[in-house]
């Protein structure tokens, strides 16, 4: 996603360093404890009101209370959704603070060593989620007063949201498998079809999409390539091996990376990809040019991405699933802070914002987001039959339906670390080099991005 | 004195003599406290709390190890990104500096001459100075774009290129791109600077050297100059240290504003070494011992710096 990054001056984040040390000093403890909590529980009769589902925050909803603090950039959401859940818990107040993804692990860490305002409901954005994961301040919500029963999520889903200690950590604000997105007029003009079954069988594996797009690249007298550059690519043939790379401080990169680096080099000397850069706005703008066919999506790429950066495009967009499989893209896990004055009632609202029947149902049918719960997929299938929001920009393709039925099924889900950003850092780092410098090989890239690694993760062994 | 002395053991004047120990010496630390005290608070605990911090293993949540002087070690023997760093910012340096000090006395000695349009002129110096530098990244990164920047366009249009250069991702164009970037805001603040020491300058010198037959250039280089030379320190040593503090530029015109920030440009040509402090504490890594040690060499740094530049550059009779 594309957001402003809120300036820091050299001085500005030299000083934050020093001064959350100050304020550390001054400790304190500024987490305002709105009473609350202890009451809540008269356990056992899990009552009716909550739904059947998911492992509910027991009890008679309305004798819950307190405040729940939120840390979320994304507000229209939370209003909504805030809204929906009072209806049901009508004594929880949730307050959301806006906190742009960029700058949220920073102020978080922050707020943390400082000792001063730290949310009880904290998000992880995939760009940072294994570095929030490895701080150890997420709660485990397998153990009490969560009770979260892992097998009520999407299989695929689970790695997402465990530590390395195999504990469950978060839960998913939403699912990310992704395919991608095409242009179907592109589609309709070089290749005969712009039927999602038709093109799986075109492109079913990575070998036919690069023969399919050299055959694009001919007909369109190269006015017309698979996809914007290097770093599209990449995120799909990086996120279908699912392999764990680290252990402990051991990073296995040739085997996270060789094979798909491997194939990206074959597509940039195929002449198959462009020359853009992510997030670009030459990247954004090529969207509704039509000069690329494809663009790696999930779930929420119709509205943040697609629908964003195309906005006259209604109907000339589809989706189909990548060559031999699915993977993810992007994501954000939800968790609670482990010292949290509010647990339950933070517990509450992440169980219905995220995983209860009736917040997915909303959280679906305004956003477009679909839960990890498995529940929901099971009593609201008339939800995924009916249109979702953006289905009519993709030309009346079920969206939903699609994702869940010809992707999620073979999705696996990559264990989370904390050098997953380091590794992106690099790889976005280099990236660009490669595109320019069309000299370097398969293999140098992959010793360059090895040195770059240690050079970034001192304390890792990478190889 | 001595009057204080007699009076001293008589015992009915003590209290006199202590509402006077007390009373007006005490008024001058009285107003000086509340600074006194925000000084403590907000700097001086910070910086020594920051020494401290670099003496050990942190990342901010966890318990604090402490390891002596490991991550200076570290950091100087076995860190070849620092070195890098170090190494780029003071390349960047020797691009940006002398030419925004030539410049600027350039356009300062010729804008203080005019007669029409004086005002306006300096306005429009002032203003790159005044923009924030949020705005001067995106409009670098729009400008050099590899595919769509209007350099590239325009090369191409006169056909000086047969494809567009791509400056972002060139070791040399990334490092001229920001230099550029600090001399198009810096430019405005230097001249103003020397405006205001050419107006110090009293005019019967320049007409005592009309006089004697000194005209243009000689008037510039044996009067203007010589007696900007407190204003050039001035302008050197605050560079030299804002200088080796670079990193707005090449943090915003690598996507500073975007989510995906590529840290360093093209193979870490373009990272600095508040970059690098800044990677290590909060993007790569969350290291606040390390990047403390960082900081902290990076103060030694800049300390040897000013003193190197402020010697090289001081009129002799003020090496002292």
């Amino acid at each position: 996603m594309n957001h402003l990054l809120t300036k820091s001056r050299t001085a500005g984040a030299l000083s934050l360093l020093l001064l959350s040390g100050a304020l550390a000093a001054c400790g304190g403890n500024g987490n305002e404890n709105n009473g609350a909590s202890p009451s809540a529980s008269s356990p056992a009769a899990s009552s009716a009101g909550a739904s059947s589902s998911a492992p509910a925050a027991s009890a008679d909803p309305t004798q819950l209370s307190g405040t729940v603090k939120v840390w979320d950039w994304d507000e229209a959401f939370q209003k909504g959704m805030i809204a929906e859940f009072n209806k049901t818990y009508p004594n929880i107040k949730v307050e959301v603070t806006v906190v742009n993804p960029n700058d949220y692990l920073q102020k978080l860490q922050s707020g943390i060593a400082s000792g001063s305002d730290v949310p009880d409901v904290i998000l992880g954005e995939s760009a940072y989620r294994g570095k929030l994961f490895d701080l150890g301040v997420l709660d485990n919500l397998e153990g009490a007063p969560y009770n979260f029963d892992k097998s009520s999520v999407l299989d695929f889903t689970v790695p997402y949201i465990s530590n390395g200690k195999g504990e469950v950590i978060a839960v998913d604000q939403a699912i990310t498998p992704a395919g991608f997105a095409y242009r179907r007029d592109l589609a309709k003009e070089y290749w005969g079809t712009d039927d999602p079954a038709e093109l799986e069988k075109l492109i079913s594996t990575w070998d036919d999409f690069v023969a399919k797009g050299k055959e694009l690249k001919d007909k369109s007298g190269g006015k017309v390539l698979m996809m914007p550059g290097l770093g599209d690519a990449f995120i799909a043939l990086k996120g279908q091996n699912f392999a764990s790379y680290v252990n402990g401080t051991e990073v296995d990169l040739t085997a996270k990376v060789k094979e798909p680096l491997t194939r990206l080099f074959e597509m940039r000397d195929a002449g198959i990809l462009g020359k853009n850069e992510l997030w670009t706005p030459a990247w954004s703008a090529s969207m509704a040019k039509g000069e690329f066919m494809f663009y790696p999506m999930a779930p929420w790429g119709p509205k943040w991405h697609i629908s964003a950066n195309d906005p006259e495009g209604k109907g000339r967009w589809g989706l189909v699933k990548a060559p031999e499989g699915g993977f993810t893209r992007g994501g954000t896990a939800v968790g609670i802070y482990k010292d949290s004055k509010n647990k339950e009632a933070a517990w509450a609202f992440v169980q219905y914002a995220y995983l209860s029947d009736e917040g997915s149902a909303y959280n679906f049918k305004t956003f477009g987001n679909m839960t990890g719960s498995k529940s929901f997929y099971e009593t609201h299938k008339d939800l995924i039959e009916a249109p979702g929001p953006y289905d009519e920009f993709f030309g009346g393709q079920n969206l939903a339906k699609y994702f869940m039925e010809k992707i999620v099924p073979d999705m696996k889900g990559e264990p989370q670390s904390k050098y997953d950003s380091v590794v992106d850092g690099v790889f976005n780092a280099l990236y660009p080099l490669w595109t320019k410098d069309t000299s370097v090989t398969a293999d140098a890239a992959l010793q360059k991005f090895i040195s770059e690694t240690k050079n970034k993760a001192s304390d890792a062994t990478v190889k | 004195m001595n009057a204080e002395q007699s009076l001293a053991p008589a015992a009915a004047t003590s209290a006199a003599s202590r509402k006077r120990r007390w009373g007006p010496h005490l008024w001058p630390y009285l107003f000086a406290l509340p600074f006194v005290l925000a000084y403590a608070a907000f700097q001086l605990y910070p910086v020594l709390y920051s020494f401290v911090l670099s003496l050990h293993d942190w990342n901010g949540i966890s318990e604090k190890t402490y390891i002596g002087f490991k991550n200076y070690v570290q950091l100087w023997t076995n860190d070849p990104l620092f070195i890098k760093s170090l190494w780029n910012t003071l390349i960047m340096m020797v691009m940006f500096i002398p030419l925004t000090l030539i410049l600027g006395l350039v356009l300062a000695y010729w804008t203080f001459q005019l007669t029409r349009g004086k005002r306006l002129f300096q306005t429009i110096n002032v203003l790159p100075y005044i923009t924030t530098p949020v705005a001067i990244g995106f409009i670098f990164s729009y400008l050099f774009d590899w595919q769509t920047g209007l350099v590239n366009l325009l090369l191409t249009k006169f056909g000086w290129l047969q494809e567009g250069f791509y400056w972002l991702q060139d070791p040399w164009g990334s490092r001229a791109i920001i230099a550029l970037m600090v001399i198009w805001r810096n430019l405005g603040y230097f001249m103003i600077i020397f405006m205001a020491g050419m107006t110090v300058i009293p005019q019967d010198v320049y007409e005592a050297a009309k006089m004697d037959g000194s005209t243009g250039l000689h008037t510039f280089r044996k009067i203007t100059m010589p007696l900007l030379r407190n204003i050039t320190v001035f302008l050197v040593v605050t560079s030299v240290i804002g200088g080796l503090q670079l990193f707005d530029e090449p943090k915003l015109l690598y996507g500073g504003w975007s989510g995906s920030a590529q840290v360093g440009g093209p193979d870490n040509t373009a990272l600095t070494v508040i970059w690098k402090f800044v990677d290590e504490s909060f993007i790569s890594n969350t290291r606040f011992g390390y990047a403390s040690s960082i900081a902290y060499s990076l103060f030694v740094i800049i300390v040897f710096f000013s003193i190197l530049s402020y010697r090289l550059t001081a009129p002799k009779e003020d090496k002292r």
